[in-house]
């Protein structure tokens, strides 16, 4: 009788510490996007890839979009396994346009939201629309102090090549979470 | 010609019921008075039979009607081994009361199931899609399995022989599909440009519970427990399980250029397979051994 006490209060003092081991503190980081990078990519293959040169073929053209963070807030005692982010400053809204006639349906200075999908994950293939409203890739930083930066892409597939090919200018415009916006031309020659 | 021998048993069994006779001997001749036996005196309760057994699936020819030729590489199933543990393959006998440790009632919890190998059919989808790079390999699942669990009831006879003891039970079932409404997703991506291709395959029971029907052989050496009423007998046992069911299987492909398409078919698959391994069974009761001769006073 002696040893199965014994034992039970074995197997109490186990369940105790099993549980204060699986109890860790996880860090809660904030950071903010404060830039958006475009990049010509090439997607003939299993995943787009930035293209040596602008010259892109018009049906694998896509436009990778690079996110830079910051880390703004960070609270203390955080392990470094277990990390949360909260991103206080993010893209909220996105259009893009061609400086030039697309095709008829889409004059110069049109959305050409209809025509671009956003390739989320490269290794699932999850291809959906391009949104309108809150698209952001997770950023992983490096390291995890405050003034830490990070980036991480997502892209921008154009799923129809334009009436004409040739050199095409691409605007890009993107208005946070603040109500701030910034805009950038891309140029590509597509064949 | 065995399966008269059993009847010619069973019937001298019932016989030797209605007249309640202490001699539990099968082929005991039933003459002259007896001596009165309570009735429970020859009930005997079985407990759990502990199996691990081979289990080898058939294969449902039904399934060569899928379109495409589909059924050649979808449906490929495989064998396995199971234990009373896992209970994927093959059941547990939970209880059972034999009468004279003969005529047995008995009720089964069992789990039938088989894999099915994904790769013929991933092999079959990639060649399909030749111009697409293969699907994501997080994208696509990997093999299936699917089962079906629930409750049997049957009824057994025991053929006692010396120390040996063959036994056929005929079990009927309703059970209850497992994990099984499946969903598989492939993801392809074309060569040179940027359209992708979505290819799900659904799959779903129609009706459910579903009647299984089980033969079971059990032959067996007997042991006894001395100086106490367990008793219990360890051989080897064959299954025979067949489980009809209705299917659906529906095919979405959806692309961003041509929109999505959608083909759904139902058909009849047979889930059948036997089994084949070693048992052990207890039971509580009174044995029914073998014929002690009688000793003679001088």
């Amino acid at each position: 009788m002696n040893s199965c006490k014994r034992l039970i209060f074995i197997i109490l003092i186990l369940s105790v510490a099993a549980f204060f081991t699986g109890c860790t503190k996880d860090a809660l980081l904030g950071y903010d996007i404060f830039a958006v990078k475009f990049h010509n990519d090439d997607n003939s293959g299993t995943m787009p890839v930035d293209a040596p040169t602008d010259t892109i073929a018009a049906k694998a053209y896509a436009i990778r979009m690079e996110f830079f963070g910051v880390i703004t807030t960070s609270n203390n005692g955080y392990t470094e396994d277990y990390v949360q982010y909260n991103v206080n400053k993010e893209p909220w809204r996105y259009n893009i346009y061609s400086l030039t006639d697309f095709d008829a349906a889409h004059p110069a200075m049109a959305s050409l939201q209809d025509y671009f999908n956003w390739l989320g994950d490269t290794s699932n293939y999850l291809v959906g629309k391009f949104p309108m409203y809150g698209t952001t890739a997770g950023i992983n930083f490096p390291k995890l102090n405050v003034g830490d930066t990070g980036s991480a892409s997502g892209y921008l597939l154009m799923m129809k090549p334009p009436a004409t090919l040739g050199v095409r200018q691409f605007v890009v415009n993107v208005v946070y979470t603040d109500s701030t916006s910034t805009f950038d031309t891309i140029t590509v020659n597509l064949y | 010609m065995r399966l008269v021998y059993i009847n010619i048993l069973m019937l001298q069994s019932v016989l030797s019921f209605a007249q309640n006779t202490p001699n539990d001997t099968p082929l005991a001749p039933i003459t002259g008075r007896h001596k009165v036996t309570t009735f429970i005196s020859y009930l005997s309760i079985g407990l759990p039979i502990l199996n691990i057994d081979y289990c080898q699936p058939f294969r449902n020819k039904d399934l060569l009607k899928l379109p495409d030729g589909m059924g050649n590489y979808f449906y490929y199933t495989r064998s396995s081994v199971g234990t009373f543990l896992t209970a994927q393959e093959g059941s547990f006998r939970l209880f059972s009361l034999y009468y004279k440790d003969r005529i047995g009632a008995e009720i089964y919890y069992g789990q039938y199931g088989t894999a099915i190998n994904n790769t013929k059919f991933d092999d079959y989808i990639n060649k399909n899609y030749s111009g697409y790079y293969p699907g994501a390999p997080e994208y696509g699942l990997a093999n299936w399995y699917q089962y079906f669990g629930g409750f049997e009831y049957g009824i057994t006879y025991k053929v006692h022989w010396h120390q040996y003891v063959f036994e056929p039970k005929l079990l009927l079932g309703y059970s209850s599909p497992g994990t099984y409404d499946v969903t598989d997703n492939y993801g392809f991506k074309e060569k040179g440009s940027n359209q992708y291709l979505l290819y799900t395959v659904d799959k779903q029971i129609l009706a459910s519970p579903a009647v299984n029907y089980h033969l079971v052989m059990n032959f067996g050496r007997k042991f006894t427990c001395k100086g106490t009423h367990f008793a219990g007998d360890w051989g080897v046992k064959c299954e025979y399980v067949r489980i009809p069911y209705r299917n659906m299987i529906t095919f979405t492909q959806q692309t961003f250029s041509s929109g999505t398409s959608i083909e759904s078919f139902v058909y009849k698959d047979i889930l059948q397979m036997v089994d084949a391994g070693v048992y052990v069974a207890f039971s509580f009761g009174k044995r029914n051994g073998p014929k002690k001769p009688k000793s003679k006073v001088h």
